[in-house]
């Protein structure tokens, strides 16, 4: 349940109302917030949004999902874009942010790393390195 | 689902006891303070809820903690930077002690002898 409801208190109603949220342009998204607004409403995974032209701030580290995707976004100064990237050494990813089904359009990420399955993190290294690099010369 | 996590702001300490904790909010209120990393705190029968990667970068102790839930196995709290420096994204905590405290929604990165370190520690069972 997403919906606020009027025997919700104002910050639980103000949480609802965040969740229930598809879309969040021009504004600064405090990712841990975000997390623990959906973890409240009962739904571990940030998914069905899309972010345009937002600042995205940690600390934080996002497990990439199915469906989510990163479209001309600056990724944030590091000397070495790996430094972005942690590799889970299980078969589950405890303290990352899911976000599935999402899309971040030129946002800016602030203090965000990045995690997901070990199958294509290699394969994803590539393209954030090269998003990077775009970031870094923007 | 009618439960809602609320945190209050959580002060300097350096000692912090029997309280929910989010730890974002504590590295919040510590770059308020001007500085960049959690350090020299001790945190007595807390519970400390992320979603959060805390890197102990130095100092940290760990004293009859519950690290998490790692289905079985502790690797499962563990995630190594891919970098060759430093990690991005996570919570950097210096010279803290956690006695008897539960940690939930936290994974663990750091140094290789770290991570060596806690893979040796015994999951919970499944």
């Amino acid at each position: 349940m997403t919906e606020p409801t009027s025997t919700m208190s104002a910050d639980e109603a103000f949480g609802r109302a965040l969740v229930a949220r598809t879309t969040f342009e021009k504004e600064a998204v405090w990712l841990p917030s975000l997390a623990v607004h959906h973890m409240n409403a009962g739904d571990p995974v940030i998914r069905g949004k899309t972010f345009t032209d937002c600042v995205i701030e940690g600390p934080a580290v996002i497990a990439i999902l199915d469906g989510m995707i990163l479209d001309g976004c600056n990724l944030g100064a590091t000397g070495n874009s790996r430094n972005l990237l942690l590799k889970p050494l299980g078969d589950k990813i405890v303290g990352a942010i899911g976000i599935a089904d999402s899309r971040f359009v030129r946002c800016r990420f602030v203090q965000v790393g990045f995690t997901g399955n070990e199958g294509y993190l290699e394969e994803m290294a590539g393209d954030l390195i090269d998003m990077a690099k775009q970031g870094e010369g923007a | 689902m009618s439960d809602t996590l609320t945190f209050q702001a959580m002060g300097p300490g350096p000692v912090y006891r029997g309280i929910e904790l989010w730890l974002p909010l504590l590295l919040h209120e510590t770059v308020l303070a001007g500085r960049s990393v959690i350090e020299g705190k001790t945190f007595i029968e807390c519970r400390i809820h992320g979603p959060a990667v805390l890197i102990p970068v130095s100092g940290c102790a760990f004293d009859g903690c519950n690290l998490g839930d790692s289905h079985g196995d502790m690797r499962n709290l563990l995630l190594k930077p891919m970098g060759p420096s430093k990690i991005v994204g996570g919570i950097a905590m210096k010279d803290c002690r956690f006695e008897r405290c539960d940690f939930l929604a936290i994974g663990y990165s750091g140094t290789p002898e770290f991570l060596a370190q806690m893979e040796t520690i015994p999951g919970l069972p499944k």
